[in-house]
């Protein structure tokens, strides 16, 4: 993973992390907030409904006052208290008085609960409601709940009892029953804040109940159930955090309220008061998707922000890489741009800036220092060269000149000493001195071919035919009685042609080819191959011979370095010259005692603009 | 001097007096019914609609025969009648001259409105008289010809009934009135009222802008807010009686059906729903026209009815109420408190009249258009889809009748409740008017004051 990228990632994760803590605190707290103002709204509901309760009784109880005061109903009191009084006229009595009065419940009784009117069931006249008599308290003061019968089932509701008679004197006692039903219509007179549903639980049976708000009957939620029962089973108020339907954004923290009857232990109904957490939830949603918007803006923004000071930051480094590689590779003279460097083209006093500015100064300075190294390395191996040329002409021109000398003067002596054989040794020393003197000029002439190298004149050569021409130019030496020497042969049947001079390569061929024959005088194997490779063309040129030391290998294309006892040190010289000439290389593989390997590797004709523009 | 002028003065008053109560022609009667009757459609009736079409009839329309307040048969169409071969054939002598809108009304154009409302006869004119023939004896065919239903109307051109009567249809529209016309070609005389307008209303209409608040008289429902001048009702007349759906639901079983009587306390019906009003019973028949009707055995028997529930024990028992009814509605829910303390539960249901068949037992108030037993009996039995009662044979008798009856009413699938009364109130300005025993007005005799 290359430093930019690192960095990326760094920078990338520092925004990611700071946004993700920073909307997760602010959601944190408005979540503490909201649920703090949701149950103070819950509480402000429940503190409602105990106040309009305690005002809904206390006018119940003042209508039954005012009602069992009422003309009509000491009329029909007065009347029923006469022997023989029929209750038939006042069958609609308790009905109009429900109408005047807006009550859901009255019935005019019997004091042993006797009915002889009933507003929310008229046929029920005559019948008798037992626990009318046994009730304890019918002065109509405090409310009581009761299901009460009707011809649409029992129906809950709040219930006020007043004892009455015709007047003072009278000693038949009547009882007057007014109530107001707690279903729909009684939950819709409560004016809740918005958000605020107000719920009525009524048990039905061995079922879980029913469940209705103020628009009516509503399905029950299953998630209900635990506090309805906390709160049923323990008579008592239950809080809990329930969806109370399916639909998303309805969880609702709901408080439970029970509704005693006068005589049961147990609650008739629960009043459920639920705050809607939907505002909370949409405020839980907009932070959210405000949060992930600005997460993934950040993460953008940082991206970029972190790509161009990822960038500032490590491109000197890669620019040091790169110019570490280019200098390895022998581009010594490369060298780094110092950032607002001075005008002048020099690098400026680094000293004082950053470690990466620093480091390129160190790596400007250590390439500048490596060329003046190289510079002197090239000048002391030039003086180096000149010394081993000087000593290879003294040792060479030397080994002529001592006969030279040692002719002339005897031919000095001969003619000091006027011998008769002067003709003769004049003869004989003459020919000796132009033979050495040929010689001199042999030794002149190769040192000279060798600082006059050609350059290629390129054409298409056929390496295998080349190859097997200079096969046949060394078939009589090595065919021949006295030679040991087996040659084998191995030529790829792909292209093996290239662009080259054919006389140089010839040349350099011979040479190597001479060269394995010299290193196997007691004889061995001589091996010619060509491969084709890609876009190369490969020839080996192998022996089995002495072979050569790690030293003299690594010396091998020295010129003037020889292994021979006659050599001039340059052949192979020669052959590395007219080989990197070409464009190809060559090297050499070789262990004592285990033969040598030359092999030299061309470039295919695709390469030919190349070596064409070097021509 | 002084005693010839007391004398003129004297008779000055007097004639006053008489110009004061002596009937006045013109102006409209305007008639509060209600009911939402099409005389269009004939079937599917209730008490009211029937009140509403016997009203209608009566006046557009004239009949064989009428009885008088005894009962007894008087000539109305036909002015004479003699029977033949055991009261199996009948020759009805027909009124001369009698007109309709129309023309003369002729003995072909009697005969054949009776004979659709009666397949079981074969009716023809024979010259001046009507012939009636049956395959069994028709003894109390006199008082059958004088029901309304037998009434000889014809059809006019546009589907509109006509008659002979005092009055004819003149402007009609569905469920809201009818109003006829004085007809003064009529034979008997031109009424006095020119017009007499039927307006319909339903249940409970009766208050605030309703038009039922400017009528000059009321039949069965008088709104309390007016102060009506005069009061008349029938005797107990129309039958309310639990008619159950036989062979289908719960109503399918006879120990429930039983049970379900058993259990019913007609007393405080009566003495409470009904005011007193009426007769409490247990028959078809009102004992002022059977003379039997005290043997039928109304007690609530509560212990019996609970042993036959636990026989039968059903879910829930559906009983349906004319919706228009608001007393229909208290009995209706009566009956259910009632099955209650038998541990039977009734659903008590509203419906149109003509739909209360739907529910497993319904409520039904069926009007009894005859005085005479036989005719009233068979007529109920028709009306209550009782085919064994409709054709029984033999009914001279109060034993054969109360004997068919008690028969009938064995398997419970119709149980009687009470007979209730008509009633008429009529404001001060409306004179002459009277009701017979059977709920008939005598609509040609009425006369109105004019509008102050």
């Amino acid at each position: 993973m290359s430093l930019r990228t690192r960095l990326l990632l760094i920078y990338g994760s520092i925004v990611l992390i700071t946004v993700s803590v920073i909307s997760y605190s602010v959601y944190a707290g408005a979540r503490r907030a909201f649920n703090l103002w949701t149950n103070q709204t819950v509480d402000l509901v429940t503190g409602q409904l105990r106040r309009e309760f305690t005002l809904e009784g206390d006018d119940l109880a003042r209508r039954a006052a005012v009602i069992a005061s009422s003309q009509p109903v000491r009329v029909m009191a007065t009347a029923l208290s006469a022997p023989g009084g029929d209750p038939a006229p006042y069958l609609n009595l308790a009905a109009t008085i429900a109408g005047e009065q807006q009550l859901d419940f009255v019935e005019l009784l019997s004091d042993d609960g006797t009915i002889i009117s009933s507003a929310h069931w008229p046929a029920r006249f005559g019948l008798r409601e037992p626990w009318i008599a046994e009730a304890t308290d019918r002065r109509g003061q405090t409310p009581s709940l009761r299901y009460m019968e009707t011809p649409d089932g029992d129906q809950l509701g709040r219930i006020v009892l007043r004892e009455f008679t015709a007047d003072s004197t009278s000693n038949r006692k009547f009882v007057l029953l007014i109530g107001r039903r707690i279903d729909s219509a009684f939950l819709r007179t409560f004016v809740l804040p918005e958000g605020t549903r107000l719920l009525l639980w009524q048990q039905q049976g061995s079922g879980t109940g029913s469940l209705q708000d103020a628009s009516g009957p509503i399905s029950f939620s299953s998630t209900l159930k635990p506090v309805i029962e906390q709160s049923r089973s323990t008579a008592s108020e239950a809080r809990a955090r329930v969806r109370l339907d399916d639909s998303p954004g309805t969880v609702s923290v709901v408080n439970t309220i029970p509704l005693m009857g006068a005589s049961s232990r147990l609650p008739l109904a629960l009043l459920v008061v639920a705050s809607s957490r939907r505002d909370l939830n949409y405020l839980q949603e907009r932070l959210l998707r405000v949060g992930l918007i600005a997460a993934v803006a950040g993460i953008f923004v940082s991206i970029l922000v972190s790509r161009w000071w990822a960038a500032r930051i490590s491109r000197p480094i890669e620019e040091l890489s790169h110019a570490a590689q280019d200098v390895a590779a022998g581009n010594w003279e490369r060298k780094v741009e110092v950032r607002d460097a001075p005008a002048d083209g020099t690098t400026g006093d680094v000293a004082g800036r950053d470690e990466v500015t620093r480091l390129i100064g160190s790596f400007n300075r250590m390439t500048d220092e490596l060329l003046r190294q190289r510079d002197r390395a090239v000048q002391a191996e030039r003086v180096a060269a000149w010394r081993e040329l000087a000593r290879r002409l003294a040792h060479e021109l030397k080994n002529p000149l001592f006969p030279l000398q040692i002719t002339v003067e005897n031919m000095m002596k001969a003619r000091q000493q006027s011998s008769p054989e002067f003709d003769e040794i004049f003869r004989e020393s003459t020919a000796t001195l132009l033979a050495e003197l040929n010689n001199l000029k042999k030794i002149i002439g190769r040192f000279s071919d060798f600082s006059k190298m050609p350059a290629p004149q390129l054409q298409t050569v056929d390496l295998n035919a080349m190859l097997r021409e200079v096969t046949r130019l060394f078939a009589p030496q090595l065919n021949g009685p006295s030679s040991n020497v087996r040659v084998q042969t191995q030529f790829t049947d792909g292209d093996t042609r290239i662009a080259g001079d054919p006389d140089l390569l010839r040349r350099a061929f011979e040479n190597l080819v001479l060269n394995a024959i010299d290193a196997m005088p007691q004889g061995g194997t001589l091996r010619i191959a060509t491969s084709s490779v890609e876009h190369e063309v490969r020839v080996e040129i192998s022996d089995t011979g002495i072979g050569l030391t790690e030293e003299e290998t690594r010396r091998l294309f020295t010129p003037y370095y020889t292994t021979k006892q006659h050599g001039t040190g340059l052949g192979l010289a020669i052959v590395q010259s007219v080989i990197s000439d070409h464009g190809a290389r060559i090297s050499v593989s070789s262990h004592p005692g285990q033969g040598t390997t030359f092999r030299l590797e061309f470039q295919r004709p695709s390469a030919e603009p190349a070596l064409a523009s070097r021509v | 001097m002084k005693g010839i002028c007391l004398l003129l003065v004297a008779a000055l008053s007097a004639v006053a007096a008489c110009a004061e109560t002596r009937p006045k022609f013109g102006g409209t009667l305007v008639v509060g019914m209600r009911g939402s009757f099409s005389y269009e459609n004939k079937s599917s009736l209730n008490a009211d609609d029937e009140l509403f079409r016997d009203a209608v009839l009566t006046n557009v329309c004239d009949r064989l025969v009428v009885l008088d307040d005894a009962g007894d048969p008087r000539s109305a169409l036909a002015v004479s009648w003699r029977s033949e071969r055991e009261q199996r054939s009948w020759y009805l002598t027909l009124r001369k001259n009698v007109d309709t809108p129309n023309g003369t009304l002729g003995a072909q154009a009697i005969a054949t409105p009776l004979a659709l409302a009666n397949p079981d006869w074969r009716v023809r004119p024979e010259g001046d008289e009507l012939l009636i023939q049956s395959e069994k004896p028709l003894p109390n065919l006199l008082s059958e010809l004088a029901e309304p239903r037998n009434s000889v109307c014809l059809t006019a051109e546009d589907g509109r009934w006509i008659g002979s009567g005092p009055f004819q249809i003149a402007d009609f529209r569905a469920g809201q009135y009818i109003e006829l016309k004085a007809f003064d070609q009529a034979w008997q005389g031109r009424p006095f009222l020119n017009f007499i307008r039927f307006n319909m209303h339903s249940s409970g209409a009766a208050g605030g802008t309703s038009p039922t608040l400017r009528a000059d008289l009321w039949q069965n429902e008088v709104p309390e807010t007016v102060n009506s001048g005069v009061t008349q009702t029938s005797d107990a007349l129309d039958l309310l009686a639990l008619v159950f759906a036989p062979n289908r639901g719960a109503g399918a079983d006879l120990r429930l059906r039983k049970a379900i009587s058993l259990a019913l306390d007609r007393s405080s019906i009566f003495s409470v729903l009904l005011r007193r009003t009426g007769e409490p019973g247990a028959s078809l028949l009102p004992e002022w026209i059977s003379g039997y009707a005290h043997l039928f055995d109304q007690s609530q028997n509560l212990l019996e009815a609970k042993r036959l529930e636990s026989l039968a024990p059903v879910q829930t028992v559906s009983i349906a109420y004319d919706s228009s009814d608001p007393l229909a509605k208290l009995i209706a829910e009566r009956v259910a408190v009632n099955a209650a303390e038998a541990r039977i539960h009734m659903q008590v249901v509203a419906q149109p009249a003509s739909q209360l068949g739907n529910a497993d037992v319904s409520l039904q108030r069926v009007r009894i258009a005859s005085p005479h037993p036989a005719a009233a009996l068979q007529a109920l039995a028709g009306l209550l889809r009782m085919p064994r009662l409709q054709a029984a044979e033999n009914l001279t008798s109060a034993e054969s009748l109360y004997a068919l009856e008690s028969e009938a009413l064995q398997d419970y699938t119709v149980i009687p409740l009470a007979h209730v009364p008509e009633r008429v109130s009529a404001s001060t300005r409306t004179h002459d008017w009277r009701m017979n025993r059977w709920g008939e007005i005598n609509w040609a005799d009425v006369w109105t004051e004019p509008q102050p």
